[in-house]
């Protein structure tokens, strides 16, 4: 009778414990919207909670937020599933998920919705997530790319600050003078110039900028393999070499923004995603940073432009409530406080004036000017295609192989990839 | 009928364990082994494309230097971590001062968070800022890139795992060593044993059975590593290539290039090896596993 009793009481408890499995039943409708950066999520969330605020009573919004390093392994895993984020931030990656069926195409939305006016975004932006005559989401911001520089460091070593209208030779020539000045005051572990490994705020930029694109606008090729892509990459590695910039190792286990931060870096190339956290670096309150666009390669300056959108999943269970909150958060008032807290250049110019209000330790017009500028960033929207390329720039900055064969080859193989999607 | 009414209670009982089994491991072990022979796109849609998962991988240099990284983890770490353990136990066996102390300390490595161990070594092994390389400079020795030198970066990664695996064996075989009873012991004293004639002759006998135990569970542990070098190493890096393991190279294919069949073949390689080389074991254990 006892052996029974337990027996029922523990199929019971396993019962009981499938029950948070079951739909909910509430009346609020839950949305989740899946984000990677950790900076602009408490600014998101002020606009989450004035959607739920708002929507009171129908829907609840919630912010998931992974980390850059897992966050499109984890879509990968959920989009084609009901656990899906109804709701997500998109970039260049959108053909993949475009082509893979697993997001809900806006123009439906857009057609219906009378309120909603298209003209309100940047156009340029809105054709950034037009793919194959499809809209699949609504822009939320640009970004581009600019150099800081340590004010403290240069003062100390007496050296001339960056000019506006700089170049690669002006570059080489201030870090050379920096390099022999921190070595004569032993300061071995400082660097005059440091980037991030990932390719949006160095390497892209350094190949647009020599005309030998990463990945051509039309999708097709990459100039990475040509005598003029090589020389860009033999240009970093030289600066590696030279100890002008920090060396691959040490760029690999600390991040460029965070050797500038703590003055081990005089100057460094960085994403206007980091402008926060630059304004907000003791350095920053100290008012030790200037900013400077970047310095002309072989045919200009530009900066590769990114940005993100908002996008539907096609299994978003509650597809009314994330096309609310998509509006929502491309609305005026969102795209405005994003603006003023300095996280977003918004793609709505209704918006836009806010953002230089929102920073009093750095100056945000080089990084408007850098966006004005800027040209699109350069991908295919298929990561894996562009890996072994990829996997050949880290090699050559690693010193460990010839700098020509390698990006060579890599880059054929990318070509080749490439080819074949495109078939 | 009683025997009827009581081999169902005692399903009923082990329903909730077997249920869980059946749904996370069973059904995914037998869907792993079938996605294996397909190939599967970014969002499940599959292809049956029979053994060319497999012919691809025998001429796929990132898999030969991972199964290398792996044999290289596990042939030298095995070893290792069996001869310190055994070492730390029995030093921890004998009445010395502060033995609960020692115990303690050598313990906190096994109830650390894998995740936890991985950052911190990560950050002491830091080639600017690291206490390592910092404590090394003391002394006159020329700081080393740890985690990002690819020249290096295995013997880094080997260090943490057997640090952070010694911790777990030994308790294991201070347990065993405590079975062992005080009357061999008090025999070969009157025998006139030394103290390196009772450790040989009687004490690793008698502990044989445990640590074959140790050694099974060390060498499938070392055979699957991933979250050390996960963690402590960017994954589009140099060093990372150089550091990769079966599991780690399963996860770049199955979730980084999105090739979920080619994935399922490099696990499904990674299962057959272990079970290879623990049906060795198993068969050699004969040879020298003493048990009462």
């Amino acid at each position: 009778m006892v052996k029974k009793f337990l027996a029922a009481f523990f199929v019971s408890a396993l019962a009981l414990t499938l029950g948070p499995i079951a739909p909910s039943s509430a009346k609020e409708k839950e949305i989740t919207l899946a984000l990677w950066d950790e900076v602009q999520k408490p600014i998101i969330q002020q606009s989450i909670d004035k959607f739920n605020k708002k929507f009171k009573g129908k829907y609840k919004a919630s912010i998931a937020q992974t980390p850059w390093g897992e966050f499109w392994t984890k879509l990968d895993a959920t989009m084609p599933t009901r656990s899906t984020p109804d709701v997500t931030w998109m970039n260049v990656f959108l053909p993949k998920y475009a082509n893979g069926k697993v997001l809900e195409p806006l123009g439906p939305y857009i057609k219906k919705d009378k309120k909603l006016k298209m003209n309100q975004y940047v156009p340029g932006r809105v054709a950034a997530f037009n793919y194959n005559n499809e809209q699949w989401a609504l822009p939320k911001g640009m970004d581009a790319v600019f150099v800081a520089y340590n004010k403290e460091i240069f003062d100390k070593y007496k050296v001339s600050y960056p000019r506006a209208n700089w170049d690669r030779k002006s570059l080489q020539a201030i870090t050379k003078l920096l390099r022999t000045k921190m070595d004569a005051a032993g300061a071995t572990s400082e660097y005059p110039l440091a980037m991030e490994l990932d390719l949006q705020p160095s390497t892209a930029n350094f190949l647009a900028q020599d005309g030998a694109d990463f990945v051509t606008l039309d999708k097709k090729k990459t100039l990475a393999g040509t005598p003029t892509g090589i020389a860009t990459f033999q240009y970093v590695v030289d600066l590696m070499d030279s100890r002008r910039m920090a060396p691959y190792t040490v760029l690999s286990e600390t991040k460029a923004s965070d050797l500038f931060i703590s003055g081990k870096a005089a100057i460094i190339f960085v994403g206007s995603w980091k402008a926060k956290i630059l304004e907000n670096s003791s350095l920053g309150k100290a008012k030790k940073i200037g900013l400077v666009q970047q310095p002309k390669g072989k045919i200009h300056n530009y900066s590769v432009a990114g940005g993100l959108g908002y996008a539907m999943a096609k299994n978003s269970q509650n597809k009314a409530g994330a096309w609310e909150l998509i509006k929502y958060l491309t609305g005026r008032q969102s795209m405005t406080n994003e603006a003023l807290n300095g996280i977003e250049f918004p793609a709505r110019p209704d918006a836009q004036r806010a953002y230089a209000r929102g920073f009093e330790n750095i100056d945000p017009q080089v990084i408007l000017a850098a966006t004005r500028t800027a040209v699109p960033y350069p991908h295919n929207g298929n990561p894996a295609s562009l890996l072994p390329l990829q996997n050949a720039i880290a090699l050559a900055y690693s010193g460990k192989a010839p700098v020509a064969e390698t990006i060579r080859a890599g880059a054929a193989a990318t070509q080749k990839l490439i080819d074949e999607l495109n078939k | 009928m009683n025997k009827h009414r009581e081999a169902l209670t005692g399903y009923l009982f082990i329903a909730p364990l077997f249920l869980g089994l059946a749904v996370l491991f069973l059904y995914a072990f037998g869907q792993n082994i079938f996605l294996s022979f397909n190939d599967v796109g970014v969002f499940g849609e599959r292809t049956f494309v029979g053994l060319e998962n497999f012919r691809e991988l025998l001429q796929d240099p990132v898999f030969k230097r991972a199964l290398g990284n792996t044999f290289f983890y596990t042939g030298l770490g095995v070893p290792l971590i069996v001869s310190i353990s055994i070492c730390l136990a029995w030093l921890l066996n004998q009445k010395i001062k502060g033995q609960v102390f020692y115990r303690t300390a050598i313990f906190i490595p096994a109830i650390t968070l894998p995740a936890a161990i991985g950052l911190l070594w990560r950050w002491l092994y830091n080639s600017q800022y690291g206490l390592i390389n910092f404590l090394l400079a003391k002394v006159g020795i020329e700081p080393r890139a740890w985690i990002s030198d690819p020249d290096i970066v295995r013997w880094s990664i080997l260090i943490v795992l057997v640090w952070a695996s010694v911790s777990y064996m030994v308790i294991i075989l201070l347990a065993g060593l405590q079975r062992i009873s005080s009357v061999y012991y008090d025999a070969a004293q009157i025998d006139g044993a030394n103290t390196r004639q009772i450790f040989f002759k009687i004490t690793l006998p008698l502990l044989s059975p445990t640590i074959f135990f140790v050694t099974i569970v060390s060498m499938i542990g070392t055979l699957q590593i991933f979250d050390l070098i996960f963690l402590m190493i960017r994954a589009d890096t140099v060093a990372y290539q150089y550091a990769n393991s079966l599991v780690t190279y399963f996860y770049e294919a199955a979730f980084g290039l999105n090739l979920r069949g080619y994935g399922a073949a490099i696990s499904v390689v990674s299962l057959i090896l272990i079970f290879l080389i623990t049906y060795v074991q198993f068969r050699l254990q004969k040879r020298w596993v003493h048990y009462d």
